[in-house]
């Protein structure tokens, strides 16, 4: 026996049931030469994984693979977004599919728009367009329920930032960085997504995660640097290289996108979302973007 | 001469012959030099490879039992049971074990036809040796000051945290030396020159032995700048060597300063019969950061004589996936190097109309510390907080 395992001596009676081995074919087939699987340099360590156990990651859903102005001490940030059904005074109801992102509590969800007009690209660091989040919420209990006839997690919320009973729609996670202020949010630039299902078997508290991610970001040479103590150490560090190819995937089978997100969309086919290729240039990544964002590029 | 499509350059990224001819250079004398191997002086490579488990993570538990329960007897009268004893548990830690990749050599289509005009002017040997000097040798250094990195801080730390290169620097794991084997000296700072380091080391290892139970030979591992900086000019030591010299009959001059085998020779005849002082020397020489210890310059370390641990190994995921269900326009083959911690990759790949070779060398492989209870760690520069 130790802390995490132990024994029981009688015997312990129980059954399990479910189904495993499914998976959702989130791309689209297209016979030809594909250069879809691509990894970039490394991969990275995983900025914000889930606070509890039991998160799964769906092939096609999108991510950011961030690194410093050198292209070095890469971090990845997964684009986490919630369908919410209904909200009310204190409850937000999030559809719970098999294929949703487990809400937990502490997560801060909110709405992000893009900042239009000509500061979208032109700001200080073209990878990171302006946002604006409202509508937030942080999450204080999640329970597994029913909506009517659909399956929801029922999430006690505390809100933050003026939502409205009747804003239901897609949420995303945001970071809790200015509690009453604009949250950014956890995914500014679209550039890579993962190219099968996985889950996360640990949570890894917010705060610990971001300590993390501070380690890998500052250099040796950093004197302010974190120091380290036992608790790093056994903290879960997930380190992860999503895929950065071009692949087409079906919209309906993604997990639900932010209406900021479709800006990113390089796919000239409905339906069908492509992560701007790898092998774009950034004039037209700029032109297809710029032109579904709907201004003068 | 045979064609450069069947040189020995060129066959290196062969998938069926690029396996023998990599093996050739690597083993031919004199072409590829081992440095930086200081992991392999305190650390033996696990002869098992640990497996990956089918979430992909190779999982290695270190394991220690205490050998310290042995109390004196209750006295009793006729008859009386004995009081049952409290079993002791085993102290274990686990870690996983992380990828590291050395910086990669791509070869463009326009590259190689300059390799093959060189080729037809000065032959397969000149190609061929350059490569290895200059990639090969290059990544099997990069490789060899990792893992010494690591071992160097492991010993020294007690944690292996990965904290150079360009990729991801994390914690990995911290064996879990107890408490009481991190230490300071009781008689002053060993950069203080008129700090007591002998009755130091003395009382170190009384405690150690006291702490843990350990009977066998210890080392007191101290890095040639330490014991420079430290030993060389501390009086406790300049005059036990003086009174050894003298007794001998070699008396020294005023004045002189001491030398490494001065100490060295004259430390093991102190009463005190003081554990063997072990130098190490490690270093990384990296083209960015310039020279980097992975040695804390504050610790010294006390810890049983001979190997520290193993070097844990696993197998990689890219040769496994790659060797089954590689894309039939690339080609492949692995070399393994380093007595089996890694494997150089050689691969052809289309980049537009043409070819591109490249050549990578992952490691799959962490120093970890399997005698964590008798391990212990003397901050000797910063007084207690």
């Amino acid at each position: 026996m130790n802390e995490t395992f132990g024994t029981f001596r009688g015997t312990c009676l129980r059954q399990t049931s479910g189904s495993y081995g499914g998976s959702r074919s989130v791309f689209a087939k297209f016979k030809g030469i594909k250069n879809n699987l691509v990894y970039p340099f490394n991969g990275g360590i995983i900025a914000n994984p889930p606070s509890g156990k039991g998160f799964k990651v769906f092939a096609g859903d999108l991510m950011e693979y961030v690194t410093d102005e050198n292209y070095a001490h890469p971090i990845v940030k997964i684009l986490k977004t919630y369908n919410v059904l209904k909200l009310d005074e204190t409850y937000a109801y999030i559809a719970r599919t098999p294929y949703s992102h487990k809400p937990f509590v502490g997560d801060y969800l909110g709405r992000v728009t893009i900042e239009t007009g000509n500061s979208l690209y032109q700001g200080e660091d073209f990878f990171a367009p302006k946002t604006n989040t409202r509508d937030t919420m942080v999450i204080l209990s999640v329970v597994e329920t029913k909506l009517g006839s659909a399956d929801v997690w029922k999430c006690a919320v505390r809100k933050i930032n003026q939502v409205g009973n009747t804003d239901a729609g897609i949420y995303e996670q945001v970071v809790p960085e200015d509690i009453d202020e604009n949250m950014p949010p956890f995914v500014t630039n679209i550039n890579a997504f993962a190219d099968c299902d996985f889950e996360f078997t640990e949570g890894v508290d917010y705060n610990k995660a971001k300590k993390l991610v501070d380690y890998t970001l500052k250099g040796i040479e950093d004197t302010s640097r974190v120091a380290l103590s036992g608790d790093d150490f056994e903290t879960a560090k997930y380190l992860y290289t999503p895929a950065i190819g071009g692949a087409y995937m079906y919209i309906n089978r993604m997990s639900p996108l932010p209406e900021r997100v479709k800006y990113y969309n390089a796919s000239q086919f409905r339906g069908l979302f492509k992560v701007a290729d790898f092998n774009m240039t950034p004039l037209a990544a700029m032109l297809s973007v710029g032109s579904k964002a709907g201004i003068a590029v | 001469m045979p064609k450069f499509a069947n040189s020995n350059y060129n066959l290196l990224w062969d998938s069926r012959e690029g396996r023998q001819i990599m093996s050739m250079l690597l083993q031919e004398e004199g072409f590829i030099k081992p440095n930086y191997t200081f992991y392999l002086e305190k650390f033996r490579i696990d002869p098992e490879l640990t497996p990956s488990n089918a979430r992909g993570e190779a999982i290695f538990t270190s394991k220690m039992r205490e050998a310290n329960g042995s109390q004196l007897m209750d006295m009793r009268a006729p008859l009386g049971e004995t009081r049952p004893v409290d079993k002791k548990g085993v102290q274990y830690y686990t870690g996983r074990i992380p990828d590291f990749a050395a910086a990669g050599f791509v070869e463009t289509a326009m590259e190689r036809r300059d390799k093959q005009l060189r080729y037809a002017q000065l032959g397969d040997d000149e190609l061929l040796l350059q490569y290895a000097t200059d990639e090969v040798q290059r990544m099997i250094n990069d490789a060899n000051m990792t893992m010494s990195y690591l071992a160097a801080k492991l010993l020294s730390e007690g944690q292996s945290v990965y904290d150079q290169g360009e990729g991801i620097r994390t914690p990995i794991f911290r064996p879990c030396i107890p408490d009481k084997n991190k230490m300071r000296p009781n008689h002053g700072l060993w950069t203080n020159p008129s700090a007591k380091i002998l009755d130091d080391i003395a009382e170190i290892e009384k405690t150690l032995r006291d702490n843990s139970g350990y009977e066998g030979e210890l080392i007191l591992e101290i890095t040639k700048e330490q014991f420079r900086t430290m030993f060389l000019p501390n009086e406790q030591v300049k005059e036990w060597v003086r009174y050894v010299r003298t007794i001998n009959n070699a008396p020294l001059p005023e004045g002189i300063s001491l030398t490494e085998d001065l100490v060295l020779n004259a430390l093991p005849l102190h009463p005190y019969a003081l554990p063997r002082i072990v130098l190490v020397e490690e270093k990384a020489k990296d083209s960015t950061n310039g020279i980097v210890h992975g040695w804390n310059p504050n610790n010294v370390v006390m810890r049983p004589a001979g190997y520290a641990g193993y070097i844990r190994r696993s197998s990689i995921l890219d040769e496994e996936l790659l060797k089954e269900y590689a894309n039939n326009a690339c080609q492949f083959n692995f070399t393994p190097v380093l007595s089996g911690l890694g494997v150089i990759c050689n691969s052809v790949l289309p980049n537009g109309n043409f070819k591109e070779w490249h050549t990578d060398l992952f490691v799959k492989a962490v120093p970890t510390l399997d005698e964590f209870l008798y391990h212990a760690i003397i901050d000797v520069v910063n007084a207690d907080e």
